[in-house]
């Protein structure tokens, strides 16, 4: 799981307007509720379980985790397969060009 | 720890059991659950290779085989970086193995391995032994295509590829998962995503092979059959792949064209790569690319649609009360 290092992302720009969603297809609210509570995650956490729900139906992700990196109109800047290491670096660059 | 405990407890049980002449053995399938379970848990490649091998040693033919070759050849050949290891195991391996889809399997993990300790095997003995059993599937013809590119060999990897469009169809889909309960819709969508990924690498192959006309052909009649992800970029690398290829060419403004969507919004480094590649090559250039790109950026950018879904406090949230902020959204699916 790498939901913890957007925590550091979210600390970092927070003040700068940068929000962090990040949507869940799971099917156990109660163990990702205690790791948010274990990891301090305070950016926006949201659960998707519906069969015929968003991440399938409207987004059409089938990869995960895929992530879109949004300016402040509402429009996708940036697409990502994925969430290597180091990958902090990339999108904290492209983050600043929107901010 | 999980491992050696099962080795005591079968160690015992054999030393237990021969004296009433029964045959004690955990059966493949309970041992690759544990197997499964126990992989999960160890971080080093070492640690995975010896899991892998340990298996292998102990069931070299079971329906596992080809894909924990496959394991071996990651974990000791790229991880570890020893190829020569890779070979002789999977030589040990092999003289075990009667079987010709496993033996087809295990070869073809091994290929890569012994091309780089510079012991010639032949990719496409390895295919005609599989032949004369049965035909390829889709599957293994575009994995024989791929490593054949991968080494350069782009008369095999031409082949395959054909070969892998030719089984592209809903019938040999059907034929490949008998148990499917896809409708009829989405098998002909799976079809269609085969035959672009085929097309894909024969296009590739024959630029390869100068028969550049041919190549381009093949890729314009896949175009159209290659889906576009949410954003409207493709997802297959099919124009990734015919971008490339015109560009090879030196139809820059056309490798432009093509590789535009998936260069800009497509995670990819190669298109990245090639379509810079490409603006110096119309531009003669680099100046001006960082304005060039941030202006294609605009062009393709869509505005992300609104949905509600409850955090877990239960509380239902829209993302468009994020308007105003930049956003960092993520779909996650959890391990």
């Amino acid at each position: 799981m790498e939901l913890p290092r957007l925590q550091t992302l979210f600390e970092k720009y927070i003040d700068h307007g940068l929000e962090i969603v990040a949507v869940e297809a799971t099917h156990d609210t109660e163990r990702a509720t205690a790791f948010i509570e274990k990891k301090g995650l305070n950016y926006t956490l949201l659960e998707d379980h519906e069969e015929d729900g968003v991440v399938f139906n409207v987004f059409n992700v089938h990869s995960f985790p895929t992530s879109y990196l949004i300016d402040r109109e509402g429009r996708v800047m940036y697409f990502h397969l994925g969430f290597e290491e180091g990958d902090e670096k990339e999108i904290e660059e492209q983050i600043k060009t929107l901010l | 720890m999980h491992r050696w405990i099962t080795v005591l407890f079968t160690a015992i049980a054999a030393a237990l059991l021969i004296g009433c002449g029964a045959q004690p053995q955990q059966s493949a399938e309970d041992a690759y659950s544990e197997f499964r379970k126990a992989i999960r848990e160890i971080e080093t490649s070492e640690e995975k290779t010896a899991l892998c091998e340990d298996f292998l040693t102990r069931f070299p033919e079971s329906e596992h085989t080809g894909s924990l070759a496959g394991a071996v050849a990651y974990y000791r050949g790229e991880a570890m970086e020893d190829p020569a290891g890779v070979v002789e195991y999977l030589d040990g391996l092999l003289a075990k193995i009667e079987d010709p889809d496993m033996r087809f399997g295990v070869q073809l993990a091994q290929f890569p391995s012994s091309h780089k300790t510079g012991q010639a095997t032949d990719l496409g003995g390895i295919v005609t032994d599989l032949e004369t059993h049965r035909a390829l599937t889709f599957s293994e013809h575009l994995d024989v295509s791929e490593v054949a590119a991968t080494h350069e060999l782009w008369s095999l990897a031409e082949a395959q590829a054909a070969g892998a469009s030719t089984v592209a169809t809903a019938e040999a889909f059907r034929s490949d998962y008998p148990d499917t309960d896809l409708s009829d819709e989405e098998i002909a969508a799976k079809a269609d995503n085969r035959s672009v990924m085929a097309a894909t690498n024969h296009g590739w192959a024959l630029a390869h092979l100068d028969r550049e006309t041919e190549a381009l052909e093949v890729f314009e009649t896949a175009a159209p059959l290659s889906q576009s992800n949410y954003l409207g970029v493709p997802s297959t690398e099919l124009f990734a792949y015919w971008g490339r290829t015109a560009l090879a060419q030196g139809d820059a403004e056309r490798a432009l064209e093509l590789l535009g969507p998936t260069a800009v919004l497509g995670d990819n480094d190669e298109a990245f790569e090639a379509y810079r590649n490409a603006y110096i090559s119309v531009h003669e250039d680099e100046a001006g690319f960082e304005d060039f790109l941030w202006s294609a950026r605009q062009d393709l950018a869509k505005v992300v649609d609104d949905f509600e879904l409850p955090d877990y406090e239960g509380i239902l949230r829209k993302l468009g009360d994020t308007r105003g902020n930049v956003v960092f959204l993520s779909f996650w699916f959890p391990t």
